[in-house]
């Protein structure tokens, strides 16, 4: 494992969650952390997960039990996505596919989040002395959180679909990721390569 | 302000937690305590996320309003705005805003040498949090660099479908130059024989009187938000 990459995309993924704080349940992180699965395997997608939630989590909200169980579920996720590259998934070419399932992949990441945080959350107020009689039941909060995370999971779609694989293509591309195709290109001849339009 | 480290965080647990366990009024001055370290670190320009994330969060407090509360204060319709639910919305508003701005004055000020002197015992841990520190901001660079170098190439992101994509495009070259300069880092690492045996330790140096005053001082308020909320 390259600590310095894991390092790099936890920066990101923890730039991107201060980035867009403003709206609640969007975020690129998760992005961040399929990309890391997804390009790097499931040991660094699962690290960055875990680190990007620990590290942005302590700053916006404490170190609290929630922000653990977060972190441990994006960090799961970010397996996951590894677990995924063995797949072969994304392949080298855009097509539509492609973009559905990696759509797919991230309303699935959004809404297991939305799960893990919400059952969690109800594990901990179980535990309290008076949460067992007083505490919400646990279907209609995870069922409540699902609804409240929708506009963030139609926001992963969108995201996934448009960028999931141009991003892992380009760091396969120039040699960036594990098993990358190539064994190094400049930066500049990848991205103009990868992103210059077709007119 | 050049606190060390320790101080920092000190200060900054003892905020987030008065912040949080406290009502509207000790929320608005955690917030305002906060924006005070911000400032006089002479980080004026994190007032701009500041702002956004403010705004973020009207439509949340006023949902507050809507839906807790008992004390009627306007009605449109059906909907019924509260009052003691809009005091509790912007209780809920001002502790989030207190904690992005500690967060932020943690990240902008504490140097990537200080985490390493606190975490020298786990020499892997205390790469990761100070490469983290010391990355976030760059990658928030890096986005505005690659925003402006699109727009010179008249790639900016529009309405509809297709801006959409141009816009996610932008980010292929931010992963790309990040994932670049953790690679340089691995490099520089295995030159330097990165965990191949032990490593020389900080020198080790007395902690300033005013900063164990400000360690003190956050530990302290702290510990009084947490009796306070568990003796009231």
């Amino acid at each position: 494992m390259r600590l310095g990459t894991v390092i790099a995309l936890t920066a990101l993924a923890a730039a991107a969650r201060l980035l867009l704080f403003a709206l609640p349940n969007v975020s690129l992180t998760f992005l961040v952390v399929a990309v890391a699965g997804l390009a790097f395997g499931a040991r660094t997608g699962a690290l960055v997960g875990l680190l990007a939630m620990l590290v942005t989590s302590a700053m916006l909200g404490g170190p609290t039990p929630g922000a653990l169980s977060g972190a441990l579920a994006v960090g799961l996720l970010g397996a996951l996505c590894g677990w995924l590259r063995t797949t072969g998934f994304p392949g080298a070419r855009r097509t539509l596919p492609q973009a559905l399932a990696a759509a797919l992949l991230g309303i699935t990441l959004q809404l297991a989040f939305s799960v893990a945080a919400d059952a969690s959350g109800w594990l901990l107020f179980a535990a309290l002395p008076q949460g067992a009689s007083a505490g919400p039941l646990l279907l209609p909060l995870v069922v409540g959180g699902l609804l409240f995370n929708l506009p963030g999971a139609a926001f992963q779609a969108l995201m996934f679909a448009a960028a999931l694989q141009p991003v892992v293509h380009a760091l396969r591309a120039a040699g960036l990721a594990d098993g990358g195709i190539a064994p190094s290109r400049p930066t500049r001849e990848v991205l103009l390569a990868d992103l210059t339009p077709s007119r | 302000m050049t606190l060390d480290l320790r101080a920092k965080l000190a200060l900054a647990l003892g905020l987030l937690v008065a912040g949080m366990l406290g009502g509207l009024a000790v929320a608005a001055l955690a917030f305002l305590a906060a924006e005070g370290l911000l400032l006089a670190s002479g980080l004026a320009r994190a007032q701009r996320p500041l702002g956004w994330a403010a705004l973020g969060l009207v439509p949340f407090a006023l949902l507050d309003g809507v839906l807790l509360g008992s004390v009627p204060l306007a009605a449109l319709g059906p909907l019924v705005l509260h009052t003691d639910g809009l005091l509790m919305g912007l209780a809920f508003a001002l502790r989030a805003l207190a904690a992005l701005a500690l967060g932020l004055w943690l990240l902008r000020t504490a140097a990537a040498r200080d985490a390493l002197r606190l975490l020298h015992r786990w020499p892997r841990v205390a790469v990761l949090v100070a490469g983290t520190m010391r990355f976030a901001p760059l990658a928030a660079q890096d986005w505005s660099r690659v925003r402006e170098a699109m727009a010179m190439r008249g790639l900016e992101p529009g309405p509809g479908a297709r801006g959409a994509m141009r816009g996610a495009s932008l980010l292929v070259p931010l992963f790309v130059l990040s994932v670049r300069r953790g690679q340089a880092v691995d490099e520089a690492l295995q030159a330097s024989a990165f965990g191949s045996g032990p490593r020389t330790p900080p020198r080790r140096s007395a902690l300033p009187w005013s900063h164990v005053a400000a360690a003190l001082a956050g530990l302290a308020l702290g510990a009084l938000a947490i009796l306070r909320a568990v003796f009231p």
